[in-house]
């Protein structure tokens, strides 16, 4: 078993807490962290957890979770879907990390592709004829109804539709492009494509975009270029 | 669309391109630099106020994350308890082999002291024939068995015993 020290002294241990203590934990456990915490890689945390370290859990939950959920919200256009995919996905991870070798990948290289894979691999099954009920969107928070909100709001749907136009791999070429900030060589290892099919994918996809928003960008509170 | 925008189309569509002066190429760039910096400006909108990962979701995933460990830690901790299980019973299987390489080395010594191997044959050898000389003697030799038996029996040996009696008795009963 490879040893790594575990800096989370100070946290909760949540290992066998069942789901509704865990739901009070999760914001206890995070604002909790020992300050070593952020100096630590993706890698070290994942050897800690498969050690058994379970505050190594939250750790990297709280780095890769809100990227996988931000990712599959943007390909797939619906809360419900990806939260399922991003439970599946950091499933996986916890399955993974025993066998994880550190430094040879980015763990979170590793988890975009696994999203991507879900993604297709869902939006494969509903044009099979799969009716998923979860798919409904959510009904607008009443709590934002502030101007500037529903502006942002706006901005954001009309962003979604935009990229919801998009053809699938273009879509995902953009999102980890423009959004996720990844490099061409990165996207080209997580959607598994040659550079210059990433750079032709997110070429394409810009400038669809940017004619569809375009037409959109007086309504949505843009300021003239 | 800004006006800007809208008579760059224009130019596009060569409706106007004398008017503004533009050639058809710097009016297509110009219009993609347009759409390019408002794109820049929604993307980094979407950068600044990406999703918040549901509590619920966040617990799902630590209780998963704490489900699937628990029971990794629960296996490893079988085959560390295997691992000494067999430790031990490596123990009592060396400690046996160490007793049996004892004896065989005893015996080695023994069958050197005594000749080795050969030695050894002839003496199994003799022992047998004594044996089978012992159980079943030639014609020319009393048969230990025979007379065992002989004196075994009750029932003779009284009869035996009781005539001599008499004889005795006798002998003196008419002297």
């Amino acid at each position: 078993m490879r040893s790594v020290q575990s800096p989370f002294r100070g946290l909760p241990d949540v290992t066998g807490v069942s789901e509704d203590a865990l739901g009070e934990a999760v914001p206890r456990a995070l604002s909790g962290a020992a300050p070593q915490e952020a100096s630590l890689s993706d890698d070290a945390l994942l050897v800690l957890y498969a050690n058994g370290d379970s505050r190594a859990a939250a750790e990297l939950m709280q780095r890769l979770a809100p990227r996988s959920f931000g990712v599959a919200m943007r390909v797939l256009g619906n809360a419900a879907e990806a939260e399922d995919v991003t439970q599946e996905a950091m499933m996986r991870l916890w399955r993974m990390a025993p066998d994880w070798e550190p430094g040879q990948a980015k763990v979170s290289t590793w988890l975009y592709r696994v999203v991507m894979n879900l993604c297709i691999d869902l939006k494969r099954r509903q044009r099979g004829g799969h009716i998923d009920l979860d798919a409904i969107p959510e009904p607008p928070d009443p709590a934002r109804s502030a101007p500037e909100h529903l502006q942002e709001l706006a901005r954001q749907d009309a962003l979604q539709q935009a990229l919801m136009q998009l053809p699938e791999r273009q879509r995902q070429a953009v999102v980890l492009r423009h959004i996720e900030e990844l490099t061409n060589p990165e996207i080209s290892g997580i959607m598994e494509i040659s550079v210059e099919a990433v750079e032709s994918l997110t070429a394409r996809g810009k400038r669809t975009l940017a004619k569809i928003l375009a037409s959109r960008r007086e309504e949505l509170g843009y300021s003239d270029v | 669309m800004s006006d800007k925008e809208k008579a760059l189309i224009a130019a596009l569509n060569g409706s106007q391109v004398a008017s503004t002066g533009a050639s058809l190429s710097e009016a297509s760039s110009e219009l993609d630099a347009h759409l390019d910096a408002h794109l820049d400006e929604v993307f980094a909108t979407a950068r600044q106020t990406r999703p918040e990962v549901p509590v619920s979701l966040q617990a799902a995933i630590l209780a998963d994350a704490a489900l699937l460990q628990k029971t990794r830690v629960e296996v490893l901790t079988c085959q560390t308890a295997g691992q000494a299980s067999g430790q031990i019973t490596g123990q009592i299987t060396g400690q046996l082999r160490a007793r049996q390489s004892a004896a065989l080395r005893l015996w080695r010594q023994f069958a050197a002291a005594v000749g080795g191997w050969p030695a050894l044959g002839g003496m199994a050898a003799a022992s047998l024939a004594g044996l089978w000389i012992g159980l079943a003697p030639p014609s020319f030799l009393p048969d230990p068995v025979e007379r065992y038996a002989a004196f075994s029996t009750g029932s003779q040996l009284m009869t035996d015993l009781g005539y001599d009696v008499s004889l005795l008795m006798g002998d003196e009963v008419f002297e």
